[in-house]
């Protein structure tokens, strides 16, 4: 009837559009939050060797952060145009109806070119409004650009970051090994350790034979984590080091199981080098240990 | 005894994020390949979104990528976790992979 199409949109098409950048904004909120939250300030990864791990979590986090903000701009565009263009495509449809109804009457020539005129200027206030939509899909093109033009080699980083970590361990296990040991034979048979035992290979280092240790050999055969140890004794005493290892696994253990079995122990008479001693409570030599591991 | 963290649990938290990140990206991916981004205004902003959604695609798989190669980095380290496998036999050959890495 008008003879062109002043508000060209597909509303439904805009339904999908939208549902779907919903959708990336709620996977990548969750995906971030859980990530800076693991990288904040004040969290384990505080200190020279956990700092470089805590602003790799964050840099990736605001990756995923500035893409979830130009996609929420996009989204509010995506909402907006299809709000705005379904109003002017109802004003549109009330032009088209009132030229029908002018149509083939005399004299209603003037009425008809208003009304053609009210459409265009539509069309008008219609492209104005596809500009901004435009706009937040070209910056949304831009922030990627950004991250892309970023090219930074994050999981090398981490490695490298894991391996200073595991560089920082070995010497907080050399300067603690006698302590350690220590902790270990008042542990008794205490089993299912993973992080603490793990830390345990400074008793190779002492020079000294498990065997001549109560309880350790009993430690290193049913502790599955404790992989360094083992790999530690196969170095210096195969024949004390277990033949089997347990699975590998990334699964979560039963939080505070360690703590608890630790609560439920008395003090252990034991002997170090000779000389008896009533080793202090276990959880006491434990306490020099931070975090929320098992 | 100076305090140490215990890092283990810590780095397979960072482990299971990783992967769960990369899980969530996999599943936008598929939102975005199941999108038909046609026409939805005029033909310039059509354009826009249409490259807009494009480049999106991009960084989605980028970061996803870079999840992915970080749970395969973090696993590397499965001895600082203290559940990753030594190879038996010997005590320097690389350690084996986490099952966090092989579900991938």
């Amino acid at each position: 009837m008008l003879g062109f199409d002043p508000t060209p949109s597909d509303p439904q098409r805009l339904v999908v559009l939208s549902d779907a950048l919903r959708k990336i904004v709620q996977a990548l909120v969750q995906s971030r939050t859980e990530l800076s939250r693991m990288g904040r300030t004040g969290s384990v990864w505080d200190g020279p060797a956990g700092a470089p791990i805590a602003t790799l979590l964050r840099r990736y986090s605001l990756q995923l952060s500035a893409l979830e903000e130009s996609l929420v701009d996009c989204l509010q565009a995506v909402d907006n145009w299809r709000e705005g263009a379904e109003q002017r495509q109802a004003q549109i449809a009330n032009i088209v109806a009132a030229v029908a109804d002018v149509a083939g009457d005399a004299g209603t020539e003037d009425r008809r070119t208003r009304l053609i005129a009210a459409a265009r200027e539509l069309g008008v206030d219609h492209d104005r409004a596809a500009a901004d939509l435009a706009l937040a899909f070209d910056e949304l093109s831009g922030a990627v650009e950004q991250i892309i033009r970023a090219d930074d080699d994050l999981a090398g980083e981490l490695h490298r970051a894991l391996v200073a970590l595991t560089a920082a361990i070995d010497d907080w296990i050399a300067a603690e090994a006698p302590e350690l040991l220590r902790t270990a034979i008042a542990l008794g048979e205490v089993a299912g350790l993973t992080t603490v035992i793990s830390e345990l290979v400074g008793i190779a280092a002492l020079g000294r034979n498990p065997g001549e240790a109560v309880g350790v050999s009993d430690i290193i055969a049913r502790s599955p984590g404790s992989h360094r140890l083992i790999k530690a004794l196969r170095r210096q005493w195969l024949d004390v080091a277990p033949a089997a290892l347990p699975e590998a696994t990334f699964s979560h253990r039963q939080s505070g199981g360690l703590a608890r079995r630790l609560s439920d122990r008395r003090p252990v008479h034991v002997e170090v080098a000779g000389t008896d001693s009533a080793a202090p409570p276990a959880a006491a030599s434990g306490g020099g240990l931070l975090g929320s591991g098992e | 005894m100076q305090p140490m963290p215990l890092v283990g649990a810590e780095i397979q938290r960072i482990n299971d994020a990783f992967h769960r990140v990369s899980l969530e990206l996999s599943g936008v991916l598929s939102v975005i390949g199941d999108l038909d981004v046609g026409p939805v205004g005029t033909p310039a902003c059509d354009r826009a979104v249409a490259a807009g959604m494009t480049d999106l695609r991009t960084a989605l798989s980028g970061l996803q990528q870079v999840a992915s190669e970080c749970v395969t980095a973090v696993s590397r380290h499965g001895d600082l976790s203290g559940t990753a496998q030594a190879s038996a036999g010997s005590g320097d050959q690389p350690i084996a992979l986490s099952a966090g890495e092989e579900a991938l």
